[in-house]
């Protein structure tokens, strides 16, 4: 570490501290704010601190979190969450603390109950609905499609076994109408221009 | 009925339309309290005047009252307090003062200079008080009931309208019901 800085010119280490020292005068301001942070000692109540004033809404600011928000009573409302953690309180319990002063508003996941179901569920309602909806639009419109081609196949076509219904066509061709169509097939000079039988 | 179904998307949107405009006329910073028909906290805190005077729960609980958060760094209560101290002289209503965040000798002056409308004068320091009330700005103004049940929350100025149009009406009722479940408690 030494051995870097010696190596280091002196525009080039000013290049390096003017900024160092900038940011740092930033976060002595930032410090200052947050000097509640500094003082834990256990890192596992620290993180679950930094996880619930995310988790927590500022009631007075509308749409901050707790860490977010630099109001009075953001300010309170962790200090308070503090007192609570190091009192030994389950994140559960803290939840129901803000729960009970300020209501549903100051969880941003609210809790599931009666009031709140609407919330939870309402857009997997409406997805639901969408794709009950879709799919109806698309089994509607195949219906229509084969219906259409149906329809196609009966105004189109002279031949009579068609009209009676028959899926298979060939099951209704009769016994010389099958040997011509044998014939048809076979024949060389026909296949080389495929031409719509319907039409022929 | 095909042609009902054709204004399907129509009727959609106009419902729509009517929950977004319902959306238009609320207001998202007045908050519902959570403490509604929930005993006003127990608390541990000193008289205004007097700091050697303690203050409790029981100090504030036996009759139908409001309890007003005030601090003199509050613009709005400077607004409000004539009209307190004006709704305290006409309608003889009790009031009780909880002092927000504030420092003793201003909040003092202050009532020194523009009127005392408070039966008692609740100093909070630290705002503990208005944590557990659910207090997230001053002025706010709650009605309790003879059990010492918070019955309504007001946040903001209360003046002659809120209190003739919101506040009195509860009140009364509350009286009546208190008077009805047996006069000793409310005095």
């Amino acid at each position: 570490m030494k051995a870097v800085k010696r190596k280091l010119s002196t525009p080039l280490r000013s290049l390096v501290l003017i900024p160092l020292l900038l940011i740092s005068g930033w976060f002595s301001t930032v410090v200052l704010a947050e000097i509640e942070i500094h003082q834990f000692k256990d890192s596992q109540i620290e993180a679950r601190f930094l996880r619930l004033s995310d988790e927590l809404r500022c009631p007075k600011c509308q749409n901050t979190n707790l860490s977010g928000s630099n109001a009075p009573i953001a300010k309170d409302l962790r200090d308070q969450l503090i007192r609570l953690l190091k009192e030994g309180k389950s994140d559960q319990q803290i939840e129901q603390y803000m729960l009970d002063r300020y209501g549903d508003f100051v969880l941003y996941r609210p809790q599931f109950k009666q009031s709140t179901w609407v919330l939870w569920l309402g857009p997997l309602a409406v997805l639901l609905a969408g794709f009950v909806l879709i799919s109806r639009i698309v089994a509607k419109r195949s219906v229509e499609r084969l219906a259409a081609s149906v329809e196609d196949a009966e105004t189109d076509t002279k031949h009579p076994s068609v009209r009676q219904g028959g899926s298979h066509v060939t099951d209704s061709l009769s016994i010389s109408e099958k040997n011509r169509l044998d014939q048809l097939m076979s024949d060389t000079s026909l296949r080389k221009t495929p031409v719509d039988q319907n039409k022929s | 009925m095909k042609r009902l179904k054709l204004f399907l998307p129509l009727i959609a949107f106009a419902g729509v339309c009517a929950f977004l405009y319902q959306g238009l006329q609320l207001e998202p910073s007045k908050l519902p309290s959570a403490l509604l028909g929930k005993p006003f906290p127990e608390f541990v805190l000193t008289a205004l005047r007097d700091e050697t005077k303690p203050l409790g729960r029981g100090d504030v609980v036996g009759k139908v009252a409001l309890v007003n958060v005030w601090a003199t760094w509050c613009p709005s209560c400077r607004v409000e307090h004539h009209f307190l101290n004006e709704i305290v002289e006409k309608f003889g209503v009790v009031i009780y003062g909880v002092n927000y965040k504030d420092e003793r000798d201003k909040a003092q002056q202050w009532l020194e200079n523009l009127g005392n409308p408070y039966r008692l004068s609740i100093y909070d320091d630290t705002g503990s008080l208005g944590i557990d009330l659910g207090v997230y700005g001053a002025p706010e103004t709650y009605v309790i009931d003879h059990n010492g049940m918070i019955r309504y929350k007001h946040v903001g100025v209360v003046d002659m309208r809120v209190w003739e149009q919101t506040l009195q009406p509860i009140v009364l009722e509350l009286e009546a019901v208190a008077l009805a479940s047996g006069a000793g408690m409310a005095e």
